[in-house]
């Protein structure tokens, strides 16, 4: 008897709730989690109900920087982002110059180029790269 | 709770909340101020927004064009690049991004220069004086694209060579355009067959393009041998050379980065 009651308490000791994933933006969670992923998941969230300031975030972003490896993004991760809101926002400070334009220009070519690529046809073949 | 009850109290004394509303004010006003101080000196470092991506390191856009016409040694190099702005995060990198137009739209004898934050887009820079790149030719309509490419890979840290890479440039010249890919240690040989073996691949080209390395120290001793007697070579003799003379530009634009 005594000794099945002690397992039981190990066990319950050892089996915790399931936390959600939006936990990652606490201090204490754990080091496993992923900088990269911890960012999507913020922006998954975005109706903020981990309502954290920017700056505790960064504090905690920045030891996961740290710890884990790099911030990576793949071509295509970065071109799906291109067409967010945030992303066609006019930046804060911007020089004017003649190069500078007041509007964000459509960058639907990305994503042309992208499907063309994904087609498996080789564009190089067209567009031929200069060869001497 | 306790700052619940804080509140309450001064809903009760309503005039109050003025007075402690000033001592803030002035709180935040000093540290604008340290931040102009800082401006000054050293521009304030980005950091990303709520929500967004945040990227490895931060990075800068540049922007240089020769100016035809005017007399090289009243403009040096470094006055000549212009800072476009700064980001650190892939939300904020498109902002800058789709406002400015591509570079196969430049025209002209100019550059796009995309280089981490701190490291200014020339050889005489800290980070990049041991350094060298790696220069591809592209004939002219390619330039937009492969220029995309290379900085995508580079902003999504497909490089793999740590620390190393410090930033890329895309070259608009008479006849053809030059992407070139900067990293800090020349010597390192493992480190550059990694950055050319990945720019193939993300740039797909093919097996018979011609990539070329060049050290910044060999740069800089080529332009010393073309002008010996500048002592300031490295800020103000590249437009000297040049001159306007487009027929020499075929040969000496070899450099992508030098030449303004």
């Amino acid at each position: 008897m005594k000794m099945e009651v002690s397992r039981r308490r190990i066990l319950q000791k050892h089996l915790e709730p399931a936390r959600p994933l939006r936990r990652c933006i606490h201090v204490d969670s754990e080091p496993i989690i992923n900088a990269a992923t911890c960012g999507q998941a913020l922006m998954e969230e975005e109706d903020q109900e981990a309502n954290i300031g920017i700056e505790q975030f960064y504090r905690i972003f920045n030891l996961h920087k740290q710890k884990e490896g790099r911030i990576s993004y793949t071509r295509e991760f970065l071109i799906g982002l291109a067409s967010s809101p945030e992303a066609r926002k006019k930046p804060k400070f911007l020089p004017e110059h003649p190069i500078v334009l007041m509007e964000a220009r459509d960058l639907g070519h990305l994503r042309l180029h992208e499907m063309r690529w994904n087609g498996g046809k080789e564009d190089m073949d067209e567009e031929r790269l200069h060869s001497p | 709770m306790n700052n619940k009850f804080d509140a309450l109290k001064d809903d009760d004394s309503g005039d109050h909340d003025q007075d402690q509303g000033s001592p803030k004010d002035s709180e935040k006003e000093k540290a604008e101020d340290e931040d102009k101080e800082q401006n000054t000196s050293k521009k304030k470092m980005v950091v990303p927004g709520a929500g967004e991506h945040p990227l490895q390191y931060n990075y800068t856009f540049w922007y240089s064009r020769r100016t035809p016409g005017r007399p090289a040694s009243t403009q040096s190099y470094e006055q000549n690049i212009k800072q476009i702005g700064s980001f650190a995060s892939v939300e904020q990198f498109w902002r800058f991004y789709s406002h400015m137009i591509r570079p196969g739209d430049l025209t002209g004898h100019s550059d796009f220069h995309l280089f981490k934050e701190g490291i200014k887009p020339m050889w005489e820079d800290d980070a990049n004086k041991m350094g060298g790149k790696w220069i591809i030719r592209l004939r002219k309509g390619l330039a937009s694209r492969c220029w995309e490419n290379l900085i995508l890979a580079m902003l999504g840290e497909q490089f793999m060579v740590g620390e190393e890479i410090c930033g890329a440039v895309v070259s608009v010249r008479f006849q053809e355009d030059i992407i070139s890919i900067w990293n800090k240690t020349a010597s390192d040989q493992a480190t550059t067959a990694r950055i050319r073996d990945t720019l193939r691949r993300v740039l797909n080209l093919p097996p018979n393009t011609i990539m070329e390395y060049k050290t910044h120290t060999d740069s800089i001793k080529y332009w010393r041998t073309l002008a010996p007697h500048t002592d300031n070579l490295c800020k103000s003799v590249r437009i000297d050379v040049l001159g306007d003379d487009e027929s020499r530009e075929g040969y000496l634009y070899v450099d992508s980065h030098c030449v303004i």
